[in-house]
């Protein structure tokens, strides 16, 4: 998943609030690829870059808007925070010098001006930071579902290429719902399009299914070293969301409300987190190898995905679905003009649960570069 | 104050008792379960051994969605430790999630101290000495921890 067929500003600029987290997302997801070659540390090097990778870097972190207020300010204004010795061989990992890791020794000559450069540029960033950062809260967390059209004309002034594609989107899907570009879109686009077709199956097998699913996921934590304290109140709040459905206590609208709501809307994110986290520990032998040279798991997860608004990549997706058996197939939208269809990536569970997800239609997801809608496919 | 931080940080005073890492300790303040004490000792065979560190750290009802804010009450000279205490450390800041308790809190910071960052420094001067001058710095040092006895 490349930043680099992220279409232009200009491009997609059509007053719509979701484009600018586009871009926002796009670049968080380039910093978070573990696939990435490792880039100079220098600040001077790629300064543009660099800009746009901590200022995704500081969103990320007001995105969850009260942290501003109660991290001490002072901390968060000037200076870098230092990785965690725990988590420090990462930091080699992550390219910017932002908040979170260690540059590289470097000679110490130009060090001073260097730092005074960098406390102005953190200054201009977290000025642009907090514009950004109401332009995502004028979205929901999750949308209103809308007819296909409004997609196409977002592309209205812009390219063909999306066009054309949406054309062909359009002739088997009608509709798409929209989620804050935060960076927790997967997950939460996931978990919405989840339980809503489990309600809507309106089938006690499918949700009796899915809740032995979820109630597996606390053996999965366990044997992949997480402590009980540290997940058990908000497994309590995802469970009692689905034992709702099952009490015949959700309607759609009800669904929408719960899930824009901040709190248990972050509780099934940071759950949909941990679970994908703890299937990677799991079969840590199958996906370390995707990661950066020498990044260990634990560490990798413990920087990118435990932590809310990181945002996800392939891994991560191949992870939840398999560890909560949801088959979700996802149609990844760019701006390369090289096909003309829209490319479909399906992510099937290993195992189908006999009688149970066989009847559980995957769950449809649109990915453009960085961001992660829900999608509807016809009757 | 919600009962949700409350229970965890009960959960998490339970686990540091049972199972206290090596060299740290820590509790609420009997009349405020959101405020804690805590003390690190510093790390064997580093410039901070022998020193006890006291700390405070404060919650509030968003834990553990939100990190808690951390200080250093005892004198400290590091790298990335500001002159009033306060620490400069990624998982309290942009990096936090609720992964992380009270016990592995402290146990990064136990981790910091033997394992400065000295490129985003706090404290330039500790920053400098520690790169350039590593005798001077751990002379410095030695005088906080004789000073955390006091």
């Amino acid at each position: 998943m490349g930043g680099g067929e992220e279409p232009s500003r200009e491009e997609i600029h059509d007053g719509s609030t979701t484009n600018q987290e586009e871009n926002t997302n796009a670049q968080q997801n380039v910093e978070s690829s573990p696939n990435l070659p490792e880039k100079p540390v220098n600040a001077e090097e790629d300064s543009s870059k660099e800009t746009k990778k901590i200022l995704d870097e500081k969103s990320n972190e007001n995105t969850e808007g009260t942290n501003v207020e109660q991290a001490q300010p002072e901390i968060v204004d000037n200076a870098q925070a230092v990785s965690a010795p725990v988590t420090e061989t990462t930091s080699v990992v992550n390219p910017s010098p932002g908040p979170v890791e260690a540059p590289k020794p470097e000679d110490t000559a130009n060090k001073d001006a260097a730092h005074e450069d960098q406390v102005k540029f953190q200054q201009n960033l977290e000025y642009e930071i907090s514009i950004k950062k109401e332009e995502a809260e004028r979205t929901p967390l999750v949308c209103i579902s809308e007819d296909i059209q409004k997609l196409y004309q977002e592309y209205e002034q812009g390219s063909d290429v999306y066009r054309n594609k949406i054309m062909k989107l359009a002739e088997r899907h009608n509709k798409i719902r929209r989620c804050r570009g935060d960076g927790n879109c997967f997950y939460r686009a996931f978990g919405f399009a989840w339980f809503e077709r489990i309600l809507l199956s309106n089938n006690l097998t499918i949700l009796r299914t899915a809740l032995d699913s979820l109630i597996a996921t606390k053996t999965l934590l366990k044997s992949s070293g997480y402590q009980p304290l540290v997940y058990d109140d908000i497994y309590d709040v995802v469970e009692e969301q689905m034992k709702a459905i099952e009490r015949g206590e959700r309607d759609d609208s009800m669904l929408l409300a719960i899930f824009q709501t901040d709190d248990i809307s972050n509780h099934i994110v940071w759950y949909l987190r941990v679970i994908t986290a703890a299937y990677l520990k799991k079969y840590r032998q199958e996906y370390e190898p995707f990661l950066e040279f020498e990044t260990e798991m634990d560490q990798y997860c413990s920087k990118y995905v435990e932590v809310m608004d990181q945002e996800a990549d392939h891994i991560h997706v191949i992870a939840l679905t398999k560890a909560l058996n949801v088959p979700v197939e996802i149609a990844y939208m760019s701006g390369s003009d090289t096909m003309e269809q829209v490319n479909f990536h399906e992510f099937y569970p290993d195992n189908e649960p006999a009688g149970g997800n066989i009847t559980l239609k995957p769950l449809v997801l649109l990915y453009r570069p960085g961001h992660y809608d829900i999608l509807y496919r016809k009757e | 104050m919600s009962t949700e931080a409350r229970r965890r940080l009960m959960r998490d005073f339970k686990r540091l008792q049972n199972e206290p890492p090596e060299g740290i300790s820590g509790a609420p303040c009997p009349d405020n379960i959101l405020l804690w004490n805590a003390v690190i000792f510093g790390p064997a065979e580093t410039p901070f051994e022998d020193g006890t560190f006291k700390l405070a750290l404060q919650f509030d009802e968003n834990y553990p969605n939100k990190p808690p804010s951390v200080k250093f009450i005892s004198k400290m000279f590091h790298p990335n430790v500001y002159a009033n205490g306060e620490l400069c450390l990624d998982i309290l800041q942009n990096r936090w999630s609720p992964t992380y308790d009270v016990a592995a809190i402290l146990t990064s910071i136990q981790s910091l101290l033997h394992d400065p960052n000295p490129n985003s420094p706090a404290n330039a001067e500790a920053a400098n000495l520690y790169r350039e001058n590593r005798k001077e710095y751990i002379r410095r040092v030695k005088e906080i921890v004789e000073s955390s006895w006091e």
